[in-house]
């Protein structure tokens, strides 16, 4: 009964999971182990009580004792086991060397002021987040305080622009949020003002160059739009409503004069930051999210930091902060690897004449306390540092020129008592099939 | 029941479809190509989806992503597969590329003029020029394959280009769409990327030897360009002695990596004889002689022995051929994809029967293994495109010996679960029937014997696979949709020995039948469902 329970449960739970996301889940289910759990405790009382302590029965004990010695193996195996991967970049010195690895089902925050690279890093619990639990940042300046209040597993961020506007008659707090929709935009009685970091300030050159009245902006009323990617300051464009335009270019911290409806104009860019939209659209690529809350005595800000698998490949959020520019990262926990590998040469061979992949080599040099050894890194051929195993599983985005290469890595506990469990079960079923017969017939003709 | 016999055979044997290359050469061009001996070019070593292959391959793989299997009677695959490479101009506004769904020829048919809609709708191929692209015509030109009044013709066909990115991304059209990329790509010489061996380990695309670009010899391009305006200008002498040169430059310059005379006649073989799935019906045969034999006419087992012994010596053959053209050396037998699978488990199945059969005499083995080989074989004739029939390259992470090892014990393990359902079956059916001879008991020690095999096997297997994992990926067990069901297969298994063990010895052999088809049923879905549905990381097995 409980062989036939194993069966369905694990024959249910594959289909589960080759149609959601959750496989880890299913198989480490309470259910699931208690039903293994059952099983091998069964059958060693059956075994034991049942079963005649003969040489005809060897098959039977070996077996057996191997299906709970690899029970014991396999369990070892999946709540011990680190997983994950590690990246290594090329630059103008060769590959960077790596020291660490991302561990796949653990997530941090890290953090640095004042300069890039100088980052300090805190695990973080998405699902303490998503139960509104924020959790302290690790941060190298007292000034300032870091906490992570919030998490969103699928979210397109949305880049908001935090604004101070002055005019003759007051002062304004804005928060501009990146869209073309007209809820995105913010209306006064004078003008209206939108922020398209989709349009290169490059373009702005041909705004500027035309005349006339702006599309979509009510008559009457001028216009401000802010454009500029992530990889340039903004600008802001204006237009009024009898034809005249102006640019402006801005920063952070700094306030433009701008002259909009015929009276001065003073912007300040505070920051940029990331929010969630507010309706998700069903096309948001998926993509996970922490917000991080940074606060001085009197200061405070509120930013996304959306998710990226290595933290080599993002530049991280820079949020102006009293003492600083602040860089935030989110990504995985990451691991020494006990040593420090380093890419010499890599190399992705290919069938002859074919694109099918036949290797992909890297010739490597691992320095660990112990020493330092060089060892080929290709498919099918593994290299160890200590307890973890480090494989060839993924390909290059560009194979033939690639820039940055990733690995496997994985510890793998509990092997021997898998390999002695699986040695055992096999060796113990030949038995029970071929030698049993003999030795029952032997005894027969013996009696 | 002879007669019974032989319109059985008759229903099974496959149909003949028309010959479709009559629609695409006019009768000059059928007479020109029927006359042409192009056995030294279909002998000829070339590179080819990362193995050396014959030409005669190339050709007949080439024309079947383009629909054309089957040719006018005397012209050889090869100089059909030629003729409309050098001669690629004069094909562009015939129709060519076989369109393989309605619903595609329909969404095709209305973006084209009527008479070519016409045409298509007709014919159920595409011309060429009408999804040709610019790029490619520049090089059919510059290789001299095409002049500029075939150019001329080609621009006024109405074209797709337009229309391609928005039906392949269409519901339902996407697999039909890359059949016809397939076709096209067969039609402008793909196969033929790195057909000309410049020197020792170099090859090179043909395109480029006729354009005499750089790294092609004046001796190698001056042969090929003989070869393509003889064979363009219908020059027969001309063609019969550049194709010589052509043959005799390649052997030469390949140097001693060129494959042996041995080993390329016998390609040549295994293609001509469909890579011998026809012999599905000598084990069919094999099958309706040894019902009788294992029911008490014992005159019949000679001839059925003799039948099973004679169909698993031709398969014996083809696998050996297969090893041999594949290249993949003695660590790695073809047991890499689906065709390989199942026809090496019909092979395995094959063997197993008649081992037993050899010390059991019963009749009932054997039975199940040719039954088991018949339906695997006719599977692989029938299907031999979706099942991987054609012999390509390895992925470099399945070129281990644990793996080979793996895959091998796997299918020992199947061809076993295989024939334990036809035995249990039949059990099944004697035990309905009340049967009160020797037969019922026969076939369930038999079974038990199949039931063993199938799960040690099974076990070795799965374990030989957990310590390729562990050496591929870092981990021996990923509850991947292929190993959770192949377990779940042994687990079947071991669940229906216990229950054997546990129950009344007249219910035991009910009970192992039924385990066995569940298991069947198991190894089924694993096999249909799993490979084309839930495959993970087994997607290239």
């Amino acid at each position: 009964v409980l062989l036939v329970a194993l069966t369905v449960y694990v024959a249910v739970a594959s289909i589960v999971a080759a149609v959601g996301d959750e496989a880890d889940d299913l198989y480490r289910h309470p259910l699931l182990i208690i039903i293994s759990a059952a099983m091998c405790a069964n059958m060693l009382a059956a075994t034991f009580t049942r079963v005649p302590t003969t040489v005809a029965h060897l098959g039977t004990f070996l077996s057996h004792g191997g299906v709970v010695i690899l029970a014991v193996g396999a369990a070892t195996f999946a709540f011990g086991r680190v997983q994950g991967d590690l990246m290594t970049v090329r630059t103008s010195d060769g590959w960077t060397p790596v020291s660490a690895f991302y561990i796949n089902d653990s997530n941090a925050v890290y953090v640095a002021v004042g300069q890039k690279g100088d980052f300090s890093r805190t695990a973080v619990n998405p699902g303490a987040l998503k139960a509104g639990r924020a959790g302290p940042l690790n941060i190298a300046d007292e000034r300032i305080s870091a906490r992570a209040v919030d998490y969103a597993e699928r979210t397109a961020l949305l880049p908001v622009l935090q604004l101070r506007m002055t005019d003759a008659d007051r002062q304004r707090q804005l928060e501009l949020p990146a869209g073309t929709g007209v809820s995105r935009r913010v209306e006064t009685e004078t003008y209206v003002i939108a922020y398209r970091p989709d349009i290169p300030s490059s373009a702005a050159v041909r705004f500027v160059a035309g005349s006339g009245p702006v599309e979509n902006v009510p008559e009457g009323k001028d216009l401000i739009l802010i454009v500029g990617g992530d990889d340039e300051p903004p600008t802001a464009l204006t237009a009024s409503a009898d034809g005249e335009r102006g640019r402006r270019r801005l920063a952070a911290g700094e306030p433009v004069e701008l002259t909009v409806a015929g009276e001065p104009l003073s912007l300040l860019l505070e920051a940029t930051v990331l929010r969630p939209p507010e309706e998700h659209s069903a096309d948001a690529p998926a993509g996970r999210a922490v917000a991080v809350r940074i606060a001085s005595d009197d200061w405070q800000v509120t930013t996304w930091i959306p998710y990226a698998d290595f933290t080599e490949l993002v530049s991280g959020e820079r949020v102006e902060t009293p003492v600083g520019p602040v860089y935030l990262r989110y990504s995985r926990r990451k691991v020494s690897l006990g040593g420090v590998l380093r890419v010499r040469e890599a190399e992705y061979l290919t069938q002859p004449g074919s694109v099918v992949p036949r290797d992909f080599r890297c010739d490597v040099t691992v320095e660990t306390p112990q020493g330092k050894r060089e060892a080929i890194l290709g498919l099918n051929r593994p290299v160890r540092i200590g307890g973890l195993q480090i494989s060839q599983g993924t390909w290059m985005p560009d194979p033939h020129h690639p820039m940055r290469i990733q690995l496997l890595v994985n510890s793998r506990p509990g092997l021997v008592a898998v390999w002695i469990g699986c040695g055992l079960t096999v060796v113990g079923l030949m038995y029970a099939f071929y030698v049993k017969p003999v030795v029952l017939r032997r005894k027969g003709r013996r009696a | 029941m002879r007669r019974a016999i032989l319109a059985l055979m008759i229903v099974m044997l496959p149909a003949s479809p028309a010959a479709a290359g009559e629609g695409v050469f006019d009768a000059e061009t059928t007479d020109f190509l029927a006359r042409r001996d192009t056995s030294e070019l279909e002998l000829m070593g070339v590179l080819y989806r990362g193995r050396s292959a014959v030409l005669d391959t190339v050709a007949r793989q080439q024309l079947s992503r383009m629909g054309l299997k089957d040719l006018p009677a005397g012209v050889s695959h090869t100089a059909a597969y030629l003729e409309l490479y050098f001669n690629a101009g004069a094909y562009l506004d015939k129709p060519v590329l076989a369109v393989s769904s309605d619903p595609l020829l329909e969404a095709l048919a209305e973006r084209l003029d009527d008479e070519t809609a016409r045409t298509l709708r007709e014919t159920h191929r595409l011309p060429p020029a009408c999804v040709v692209d610019q790029q490619a015509l520049e090089s059919m030109l510059s290789a001299g394959r095409a002049g500029m009044a075939d150019y001329r013709r080609a621009a006024v066909v109405p074209s797709l280009a337009d229309a391609l990115g928005e039906l392949s991304a269409r519901a339902g059209l996407g697999l039909p769409m890359e059949r016809l990329a397939a076709g096209y790509g067969a039609f402008l010489g793909r196969g033929l990327r790195a057909a000309v061996c410049v020197a020792p380990g170099k090859w090179t695309a043909v395109d480029t030897a006729l354009a005499g670009s750089d790294g092609v010899d004046a001796e190698v391009a001056d042969a090929w360009c003989s070869l393509r305006d003889a064979w363009r200008s219908r020059d027969a002498d001309g063609v019969k002695s550049a194709l010589r040169r052509v043959a005799e430059l390649q052997r030469r310059r390949a140097g001693e990596r060129y494959p042996s005379q041995a080993v390329r006649t016998a390609e040549i073989a295994y293609n001509r004889m469909g890579q011998f799935t026809f012999v599905w019906i000598g084990f069919a045969a094999a099958t309706l002689l040894w019902i009788p034999a294992t029911v008490g006419r014992r005159r019949l087992r000679l001839p059925a022995a003799g039948l099973t012994v004679l169909s698993t010596l031709v398969l014996a053959v083809a696998f050996a051929i297969r090893w041999a053209i594949s290249g993949r050396g003695l660590h790695m037998p073809p047991v890499l994809n689906q065709f390989e699978a199942v026809t090496a488990s019909a092979l395995l199945a094959a063997i197993i029967a008649l081992a037993l059969e050899l010390r059991w005499k019963r009749g009932a083995p054997a039975l199940a293994g040719s039954f088991y080989a018949a339906v695997a074989l006719l599977c692989a004739f029938w299907m031999p495109g979706r099942m991987g029939a054609d012999v390509s390259a390895t992925h470099g992470l399945l070129d281990s010996p644990l793996m080979a090892a793996h895959v091998g014990v796997i299918i020992v393990g199947h061809a076993a679960v295989g024939m334990s359902f036809v035995l249990s079956v039949v059990y099944l059916l004697a035990a309905a029937a009340r049967h009160q001879g020797q037969l019922p008991g026969d076939i369930d020690r038999c079974n038990v014997i199949v039931v063993h095999i199938a799960t040690w096997t099974l076990a070795l297997g799965i374990v030989l696979g957990a310590m390729w994992g562990d050496v591929a990926w870092g981990r021996w067990w990923g509850w991947d949709a292929k190993e959770t069901w192949a377990l779940i297969t042994l687990l079947v298994y071991i669940a229906t020995i216990h229950a054997r063990l546990a129950a009344r010895p007249r219910r035991r052999g009910v009970l192992t039948a039924a385990g066995c088809v569940v298991a069947t049923a198991v190894m089924l879905f694993n096999w249909i469902v799993v490979n084309y549905y839930l495959t993970e990381l087994h997607g290239y097995a």
